[in-house]
């Protein structure tokens, strides 16, 4: 890259900082609200379980609390006050949609992928203690079932879940594809980045791209990027 | 890693293969139909995809067969590709087209065919795209019923995403308006 | 079912509105609020009448429909910048220019709540709709690059990725199964991408102002080869025809 080119990146990126993504901080210190809501489409976006956000949701459903209480004491017969209630619910509602939203998201993949998530020791660990305890429900409810419902009308030999043809690597066990696209935003500066053993890129921030998920996860993990 | 309960690879490995056995095989003589023990060399039928891949597979050392070159993978279909990805009816040739070829890839050493299908893919993507966006004229039709299972669905994937944002965008998303918003409107036209 | 599948895949336009509603906006309040506002994504100052606030967009729009706001059109959403846009987007052929992360989402939701806020609403509508359509076919043409282990869209807005995804990821990854099998077949690069007109690059659809010719951005996707071993693949077919 040219020195001719270092200027116009400079020059872009100051645009971006500058209209793009006007200062949500100032208003947001903690960052909760856009930590969820930046959580919520990754995890919308990425194949395999990530990290649940354990301190960010405890500290967001206190401050939902407290904020109900605030609501509930603002005077109904004041104008402006109404206008409050009313700003002020409507934020509460949007925060706990992203919330529902959230862990929905996280339960359909713990549907999707039980025997994986309870068996592989890295997933299991992003799960949150109640999620958890539905894994392990959702699995024993749906073993059952099926062992009720057909299973147990099959040979010995046929009756298992959870077996792999070795030959082709191919398992019983449902699990995320990891070579699965996604479209990615760069969060901060990174530098270059070994894609995969023959291919580095230099990410820089506000780019976008398409990856293959395997190559960037570690990435994704780190907060470096977030998926869109 | 590829899903156990994936049902379209599974459709895409029961495509039919032509296998040439080239010693006697004892006890395989049922492939064919037969009521001898003993499969004979020489013997050339189609069998499925992933029957073959489990005589290949499992028994290398005493299976002497060989795979064909089905006529979809032909030198006739390639060069018809080469020439131009977007005229050849791939339904017609192979349903699971690309899926088929995948698997059959990994089984099969063929450089030059492997190159010829990414490229057509390729080639293809770009009108699979631009009719996902140009909605449903008799050309689509047309265009569509050469699209083989792979671009079927990306057809469909590409159609629903754009649909939903053209609906977005001409305001028919049910978004809900209070009853005297509404009213409002109706007065103001 | 925890979702409904028309959520797995990727995000609804109406939740990238959704988004789009937390993007902050200049507003001239006509009401005085006294107090400052305790959200709880942060504080905000006292709204004041006949002075400038900013405020998440969700919140102007929620004055506005009770006539407590003026929302101020963003400086890009003018006529006059619209047009500089849309000019830019015409003759850069592969970059697309400056927008908004959130162009689409803000403009429609402006265009539907505050309209006598903006100037001239009919010609922004258009001047969008022109944007659009140019920035729609720069992206179908990124479907070139899907070959390549990575491709770069900068500047592309949310809206427009979500229009795409779908058929994008899907074709990359598909491109990518079909790849193992094509190990040693790279050096034939007569694909329908053009190497030579775009550089040694990929495809690099960002905004990037200070002009420079179309095959002066940085390249930096190539293509990938295989990495599946030679000893995988252990049968050789015939090239046998077939009887019938």
């Amino acid at each position: 890259m040219s020195d001719d080119d270092d200027f116009k990146f400079a020059d872009y990126t100051d645009r971006i900082s500058a209209s793009r993504e006007p200062d949500v901080e100032a208003i947001d210190p903690a960052g909760d609200v856009s930590h969820l809501t930046q959580a919520w489409v990754d995890e919308r976006a990425a194949p395999e379980l990530l990290q649940y956000q354990e301190q960010c949701i405890k500290r967001l459903l206190v401050r939902i609390e407290e904020q109900t209480l605030l609501v509930e004491e603002l005077d109904p017969r004041n104008d402006t006050s109404v206008i409050l209630s009313i700003l002020y619910q409507t934020e509460l509602e949007r925060v706990k949609f992203v919330l529902r939203s959230y862990l929905r998201t996280r339960i359909s993949k713990i549907e999707r992928f039980c025997a994986y998530v309870l068996s592989d020791g890295p997933t299991r660990k992003r799960l949150s203690r109640a999620e958890l305890h539905y894994a392990e429900n959702y699995s024993r409810a749906t073993r059952q079932h099926y062992q009720n419902s057909f299973l147990s009308s099959l040979p010995q030999s046929l009756q298992s879940q959870d077996e792999a043809v070795f030959s082709r690597k191919l398992s019983m066990v449902s699990q995320p594809s990891l070579d699965e696209a996604v479209f990615c935003r760069i969060a901060e500066d990174i530098g270059d980045y070994q894609l995969d053993e023959d291919e580095t890129v230099e990410l820089e921030k506000g780019q976008i791209y398409i990856f293959k998920y395997r190559s960037v996860r570690t990435l994704l993990h780190r907060r470096q990027i977030h998926l869109i | 890693m590829e899903d156990y309960y994936d049902i379209d690879a599974i459709l895409a490995e029961d495509q039919n293969v032509k296998c040439a056995f080239q010693s006697n095989i004892p006890g395989l003589a049922w492939l064919e139909g037969g009521h001898d023990d003993a499969l004979k060399a020489g013997s050339r039928f189609d069998i499925p995809f992933w029957l073959a891949r489990e005589l290949v597979e499992h028994d290398e050392e005493t299976v002497g067969m060989d795979i064909e070159t089905p006529e979809f993978f032909g030198p006739k279909v390639r060069n018809a590709l080469r020439a131009d990805a977007n005229t050849v009816d791939l339904t017609k040739q192979c349903p699971n087209f690309f899926r088929f070829g995948t698997v059959y890839l990994q089984l099969v050493d063929d450089m030059a065919l492997s190159g010829v299908m990414e490229e057509a893919f390729k080639a293809r993507l770009q009108m699979t795209m631009d009719h996902t966006q140009s909605g449903g004229n008799s050309n689509t039709t047309d265009y569509l019923n050469r699209l083989d299972e792979t671009e079927r669905a990306l057809y469909k994937a590409g159609m629903e995403s754009s649909a939903s944002i053209h609906q977005w965008n001409q305001h028919s998303f049910g978004r809900i308006r209070s009853a005297s918003e509404m009213l409002l409107k109706r007065k103001a036209t | 079912m925890a979702l409904p599948r028309h959520l797995k895949n990727g995000l609804t336009p109406l939740e990238i509105e959704f988004l789009a509603e937390n993007e902050l906006i200049e507003i001239e309040a006509a009401i005085d609020t006294r107090t400052d506002l305790e959200l709880l994504s942060g504080t905000l100052p006292a709204l004041k009448p006949l002075r400038t606030n900013t405020v998440p967009l969700w919140m102007a729009i929620s004055l506005k429909k009770k006539h407590k706001c003026n929302i101020r059109v963003p400086a890009w959403m003018t006529v006059e910048a619209l047009t500089k846009t849309l000019k830019e987007e015409e003759t850069n052929d592969v970059r697309f220019s400056y927008m908004p992360y959130h162009y689409m989402e803000i403009a429609q939701l402006l265009l539907e709540n505050a309209m006598d806020d903006i100037p001239s609403a009919e010609a922004t509508r258009t001047l969008l709709k022109d944007l659009r359509e140019a920035r729609q076919s720069k992206a179908r043409q990124g479907v070139h690059a899907l070959g390549e282990s990575y491709l770069q869209m900068d500047n592309i807005g949310l809206m427009e990725i979500n229009e795409i995804r779908p058929f994008f990821t899907k074709a990359f990854f598909e491109i990518q199964k079909l790849r193992p099998a094509a190990a040693g077949n790279n050096s034939n690069n007569n694909n329908a991408y053009d190497y030579d007109q775009y550089g040694n690059s990929g495809l690099s659809m960002d905004g990037r102002y200070g002009g420079g010719s179309m095959a002066d951005f940085d390249g930096k996707a190539s293509y990938s080869s295989s990495t599946v071993p030679e000893s995988s693949r252990r049968f050789q077919s015939t090239q046998g025809s077939r009887m019938n």
